[in-house]
């Protein structure tokens, strides 16, 4: 099985393997919802959802949803209450296939336009007709899209094109480059001081050995900020510098006023 | 200087939560926050939560944020806005630099006999040669540009980062119209949920494990971001040479993690404890959230960094424990109630993702109860 | 580039315009927008530059934390802009747009 953590999800033939793809007795008789939830995540509104007591999640409320598929009717309310946008409802009980699947993107296509669908990786499939766009009240603005695909396919189209996206933003390639360089001593570490990674390198040679040290003598995050943006970037230099472990750099001193405020007002 | 039972630093999803529990019981709370309206970061979250039923599960952040400010108004919450706190002057002193509807801003002291810092985190940044060219940004300021200002930060966008902000950003910034053109993560595994990255994945957007952006460069003639070149790193994060590619893109997002403020806790002699699983350095508490300074109390990202949902849970704890503490609620309704929030907030950090979590509290709440 | 449509948040509510003037210029812009939502909607993305290497910055943080948008605001210097509101008649600066302006 592939990593999930490496693609992002799990294909059709692995949510088979793992005995979590409803099988193809059902499909072939009907609508049925696909649970493509994968992770052990605090979470269960697909249960909640289920007038027909389809969907169990159970105690604790980490196990993976399982699906009744004798109890599920298709009829894709939990497609939108799902927070993870994990389900789908698939029918193959016809000639051709039907997929629908949640779809938060404008502009939304239209019933009988011709869309591109995709897989789970986003990449075209097979041009398709839209059959249905649910967007109803009570979807939570999680429109539904049901599309029609060959059956062959339906197992793995989930989606479709973004419809505002050019043809051009479709071929973008990343080009190999030759472009390396080491990261220069010049790298602004401090972006309010504009110290940099030299010269805290220089200043942790000379012999601070604190955040609050490398503050007094190069200026890192004595400016308008106050640090919140490198300070932590500093810890990162001290520790590869000297090897001090994360939890022996203390943060750098707290000192009024945390947050800029005119001279006017705080000269109070 | 002003005086109140409850100060609480901070009106996010923390904040609001404690102060209406607080407030419910009778206590006199004043919430301040430096923004001009009240919510935190939780408008910015369109997306449908996690969670059961009792956390509100698969309502949009947006909308639970909506009925806390509801909930507020009718506890009779004191709010101050545009009211930033700038530093501690005594004993459970604040001060705060309050701007009035004339723009005029003017320092005010309050001092409380409660005190709830609950001012967020601060997000984490890494610098790549060419990170402070416009265009460069915190994800966290795109998803303020699209979702609360409604102005698109650039029309090509590339994420740093496959944590949760990284792939939850991503997808708002495509809902908004933008293009995202590839997600960057040094580490070989994807960082947030599966089905965030789901999302996205049949969005078409790439996501380049092990690699980590060498520089941002900025157009011929032009000052801001208009190209990114990423390289793939090795086991040992260092990059491997001849791995180099050119991504095009207005505009790169960091999304790197965030850490505790602390700055306000330790200024009021809040002691820290160093707790990676959660942001790093971060004030040291008990299950009461009330930190070893006594009357002092931290919760939300403040106290360790997780998501909204657990920001609310651990402000309703607070407020409780505050009522409870100036005697606003007997010893059984108080018991009962944090019980419940208890219980809740344990069903959150439940998983493989909850547990590192989970047990990462119980070490600061361990930590925090020495000092008792 | 403002966002009229959103499959969530729904149209945007028309808004009133206000005028301000940038570097002299000036500005139609939303009424309670943030100066440097404002200005990014009209694809200005320069706020202020650096001291010492007089160069570019713009908006990093979008919560007022990182002050790299700061501009000159009704004369006054180090302005958040993220989280300062515009205002009809508002005098906006390009912050150290000159040199010599240090």
């Amino acid at each position: 099985m592939s990593d999930i953590t490496k693609t992002g999800f799990l294909n059709s033939a692995e949510l088979r393997e793992a005995g979590r793809y409803p099988s193809e007795e059902r499909l072939a008789k009907g609508p049925t919802a696909v649970i493509e939830c994968c992770q052990n995540i605090p979470c269960n509104p697909c249960e909640t959802a289920c007038r027909f007591g389809a969907i169990t999640v159970g105690d604790p409320i980490t196990n993976l949803p399982v699906l009744d598929e004798s109890k599920c009717v298709g009829c894709g309310v939990c497609i939108t209450k799902c927070p993870g946008l994990a389900i789908f409802v698939v029918d193959k009980s016809k000639d051709m296939a039907t997929v629908s699947f949640p779809f938060e993107y404008l502009p939304l296509p239209e019933k009988g336009d011709t869309v591109k669908a995709v897989d789970r990786a986003g990449q075209y499939v097979c041009d398709a007709r839209v059959l249905r766009v649910n967007n109803a009240p009570a979807n939570d603005s999680t429109p539904i899209v049901t599309i029609e695909v060959p059956k062959e396919l339906s197992d793995d189209i989930r989606s479709i094109r973004r419809l505002n996206l050019s043809e051009e933003d479709e071929k973008a390639e990343l080009l190999k480059i030759d472009d390396w360089s080491a990261v220069p001593d010049d790298l602004v570490v401090c972006r309010c001081e504009e110290v940099t990674a030299g010269d805290i390198k220089k200043a942790i040679a000379e012999g601070a050995a604190t955040v609050e040290g490398i503050k007094k003598r190069t200026r890192a995050g004595m400016g308008l900020c106050q640090g919140r943006t490198c300070s932590k970037l500093v810890s990162r230099i001290l520790g590869s510098q000297t090897g001090m472990k994360a939890d022996e750099i203390k943060p750098d001193t707290a000192r009024m006023p945390i947050k800029p405020v005119s001279f006017g007002v705080y000269k109070e | 200087m002003e005086k109140r039972e409850i100060l609480i630093i901070g009106a996010g999803p923390a904040g609001l939560a404690a102060s209406i529990e607080a407030a419910r019981t009778g206590a006199e709370v004043l919430l301040v926050d430096e923004n001009d309206t009240p919510g935190g970061q939780l408008f910015k979250q369109i997306h449908k939560f996690f969670g059961s039923a009792k956390h509100k599960a698969g309502t949009r952040g947006i909308h639970i944020g909506q009925q806390l400010l509801e909930q507020t108004k009718e506890a009779g919450v004191e709010f101050w806005l545009n009211t930033t706190a700038v530093g501690v002057v005594g004993d459970r002193q604040v001060a705060l630099v309050r701007k009035n509807e004339d723009g005029i801003s003017e320092t005010i002291v309050v001092e409380a006999e409660k005190i709830l810092v609950a001012c967020g985190g601060a997000e984490n940044a890494v610098n790549f040669d060419g990170w402070t060219l416009p265009g460069v940004m915190g994800a966290g300021a795109a998803q303020t540009m699209v979702n609360v200002r409604r102005v698109l930060p650039g029309r090509k966008i590339l994420m740093v980062g496959s944590g949760n902000v990284g792939l939850i950003v991503s997808y708002q910034l495509m809902q908004a119209g933008a293009d995202v053109v590839g997600i960057v993560e040094a580490a070989p595994k994807i960082g947030g949920y599966c089905v965030h990255a789901g999302k996205i994945r049949r969005a078409g957007v790439p996501v380049y494990l092990s690699h980590t952006v060498l520089h941002a460069d900025a157009g011929e003639g032009s000052e801001e971001v208009s190209s990114a070149v990423i390289v793939q790193l090795d086991e040992r994060f260092q990059p491997i040479e001849g791995t180099e590619k050119r991504i095009d893109c207005d505009t790169i997002c960091i999304a790197t993690g965030l850490r505790p403020q602390i700055k306000l806790s330790t200024l009021l002699g809040v002691k820290n404890g160093f707790i990676p699983e959660l942001g790093g350095w971060m004030p040291i508490h008990d299950e009461n959230m009330e930190t070893n300074v006594k009357g002092v109390f931290a919760a939300g990202d403040t106290a360790g960094v997780e998501e909204a949902s657990t920001a609310m849970d651990e402000g309703r704890m607070a407020g409780v424990s505050m009522a409870y503490d100036l005697g606003y609620l007997t010893e059984e309704e108080a018991a009962e109630r944090k019980q419940e929030i208890a219980e809740r907030l344990k069903a959150l950090r439940l998983g493989p993702f909850g547990e590192r979590r989970q047990n990462a509290k119980d070490r600061i709440v361990a930590e925090g109860k020495k000092h008792e | 580039m403002s966002i009229k449509k959103h499959p969530i948040l729904g149209d945007a509510p028309e808004v009133e315009e206000v005028t301000v003037t940038l570097d002299g210029v000036p500005i139609k812009v939303e009424k309670g927008q943030m100066i440097a939502a404002a200005l990014l909607e009209k694809g200005i993305r320069v706020n202020r530059y650096t001291h010492k290497n007089h160069a570019a910055r713009g908006i990093f943080c979008g919560i007022g934390q990182c002050t790299d948008c700061v501009m000159v605001v009704n004369g006054q210097r180090n302005v958040r802009t993220c989280i300062t509101p515009v205002e009809d008649g508002m005098v906006i600066e390009t912050q150290n747009r000159t040199e010599e302006q240090e």
